[in-house]
């Protein structure tokens, strides 16, 4: 499998404390990638890792499959932490000043602008703009000379409902155009609408887990209260051998995805097992998510 | 690198702090000069009060000339204009852009550096520009051309030497107030260092504070200088300029952001 963003073992300290450790990222074409994790726990530390803006303690990086990270960066737009923006110059001013680093045609910037949503602010400048602003100049500055990959810090920081969802789906635009993404947020809803693999950062550590893998984890079980739990079992075995079950008492919870809950329920009907409850019960993402983050 | 001295140099002409800085070099320059001629009549009194100090209160024009790095208190002001230069980067994050976008550091470190070299010898031509014209005019210069043209090419140098420091510093800090303190009062604390160094060991016809790079330029400030010791300070402040900016590579090399 090729990766445009592979990490082996990458480790970073700060002293005595250990930011990052042994993290292996695997991000493909075409990817959104979720980074989730508590504050403190490693997901700003592990973008700047990528990104070259700290020096590594062990492991290795490999953009675009090449271990020439410089070289790979050059394709990767970013958003870190603060927007780093001259604060004296207007909107258009500061992206042509970055197309230095980036080449851009003035028809691209304003278009770029006007994409992020900031592109009738005219002759204010930077300094003045609200966080949500700011954070949408830095957006557009990511986007500077077409980057095959964005990585972003909590994009949405800063940003009313509207903004939230103008930002997603500019994310979601843009991957559809082939961009490929890597998001940190602290927002889990937000994240689930649009990240096709997670990586779930705790203490430093780095788990990856694929958004298909994640619903299975968080499958919903079929919940059968009854007045018999014995006999429902013995029909649920007798007539259903395939379905996979658990009983708890009088309480049958039904595993396997896509069982005929309408089946179910008559087969117990008529066996004379009475169903006083069902219905479909699921883990949702938060409590998954929780639940790994909290070890 | 090319795309960096771009955005480097693009930023000079929005840079405030450069044209405000040079305005400000080149009035206490004029104010200098001006002041000087105003106490010509007093030059005898003066020199014997400065002469207790070590001092000379001279109005030769050559001299006035010479003494235009102090007069248009130039170390002090390149390294105001250094550390906002320097730590405007920093403090607007805007290093994050540029590492992040696959530069190295060290193509960041020289790009900054020539940026730095550029704006500060326009000062220097600047403040000498003025000084020699207020210096014929007011005083006339006499004297061995050739030998003024040579004092001013090594004060070049040292002032390079000392703009290696400066940026060596800052980079070192990145905060502009800690940069300002630090590169103000850094080489005056070193020179003191010195000079009690030279008390202890007490050899009289040798002074290493003498050598230092913040004292070159009170040194070279008078047509007096001997010629060896002209091509002393010159050797001296290309080695400077090279230590520091090796130390400032090397703290370069290490940032993080």
């Amino acid at each position: 499998m090729d990766y445009i963003i592979e990490t082996r073992a990458l480790t970073k300290k700060y002293g005595g404390k250990i930011a990052v450790k042994d993290a292996c990222v695997h991000l493909r074409k075409g990817d959104i990638y979720g980074l989730i994790g508590k504050n403190g726990a490693g997901k700003t530390t592990l973008m700047k890792l990528i990104l070259g803006l700290v020096n590594k303690n062990a492991g290795e990086i490999k953009l675009f499959g090449s271990e020439n990270a410089d070289a790979g960066r050059r394709k990767i737009g970013s958003l870190i932490e603060a927007p780093a923006i001259y604060k004296n110059e207007t909107a258009f001013e500061n992206m042509k000043r970055f197309s230095y680093l980036a080449p851009t045609t003035d028809d691209e910037i304003k278009r770029l602008l006007d994409l992020v949503g900031i592109g009738d602010t005219g002759s204010k400048k930077a300094g003045a703009f609200s966080l949500g602003m700011k954070q949408r100049l830095g957006l557009g500055i990511a986007l500077l000379g077409s980057p095959e990959i964005l990585v972003l810090d909590e994009p949405i920081n800063g940003l009313d409902p509207a903004g939230i969802k103008e930002v997603r789906d500019i994310i979601l635009d843009l991957n559809a155009k082939g961009i490929t993404f890597m998001i940190s947020s602290h927002i889990l809803d937000e994240l689930g609408k649009i990240a096709t693999v997670y990586g779930i950062m705790s203490n430093g550590t780095l788990e990856e887990i694929t958004a298909e893998d994640l619903k299975a984890e968080c499958r919903s079980a079929l919940k059968i209260v009854v007045d018999d739990g014995e006999k429902a079992a013995s029909v649920l075995r007798s007539e259903f051998p395939s379905v996979e079950f658990e009983k708890y008492g009088e309480v049958i919870s039904v595993t396997t995805q896509g069982a005929d809950a309408a089946a179910l329920n008559r087969a117990l009907v008529a066996a004379g097992v009475s169903v006083y409850e069902l219905k479909n019960e699921g883990m949702e993402f938060e409590d998954y998510f929780i639940e790994r983050l909290g070890k | 690198m090319k795309d960096l001295l771009r955005l480097e140099f693009r930023k000079l002409k929005r840079s405030k702090s450069f044209y405000i800085i040079l305005a400000i070099m080149l009035a206490m320059t004029v104010i200098s000069m001006i002041t000087t001629k105003l106490f010509e009549s007093f030059a005898d009194e003066l020199n014997e009060m400065g002469a207790e100090f070590g001092e000379s209160f001279s109005t030769a024009g050559e001299n006035v000339l010479l003494g235009f790095l102090s007069a248009s208190n130039f170390s002090l002001l390149t390294a105001i204009f250094v550390s906002i230069a320097v730590c405007d980067d920093y403090d607007n994050h805007i290093v994050k852009n540029i590492f992040s976008r696959g530069y190295s550091r060290s193509d960041f470190y020289f790009a900054k550096l020539v940026y730095l070299i550029v704006t500060t010898s326009i000062m220097f031509v600047a403040a000498a520009t003025v000084s020699a014209i207020l210096s014929e005019v007011l005083f006339g210069i006499n004297g061995d051309a050739a030998k003024i043209a040579h004092i001013i090419s090594t004060q070049y140098l040292a002032s390079l030497a000392s703009v290696s420091l400066f940026f060596a510093i800052c980079t070192l800090i990145k905060k502009l107030g800690g940069s300002i303190a630090a590169t103000i009062i850094l080489p005056s604390v070193i020179a003191l260092l010195l000079a009690l160094v030279d008390e202890i060991l007490g050899v009289e016809s040798f002074s290493i504070a003498g050598y230092w790079v913040s004292s070159i330029a009170g040194s070279l400030s008078t047509i007096t200088v001997k010629t060896p010791d002209i091509i002393l300070y010159a050797a001296l402040s290309v080695v400077y300029f090279a230590v520091f900016t090796v130390v400032g590579y090397v703290f370069n090399e290490r940032t993080e952001v």
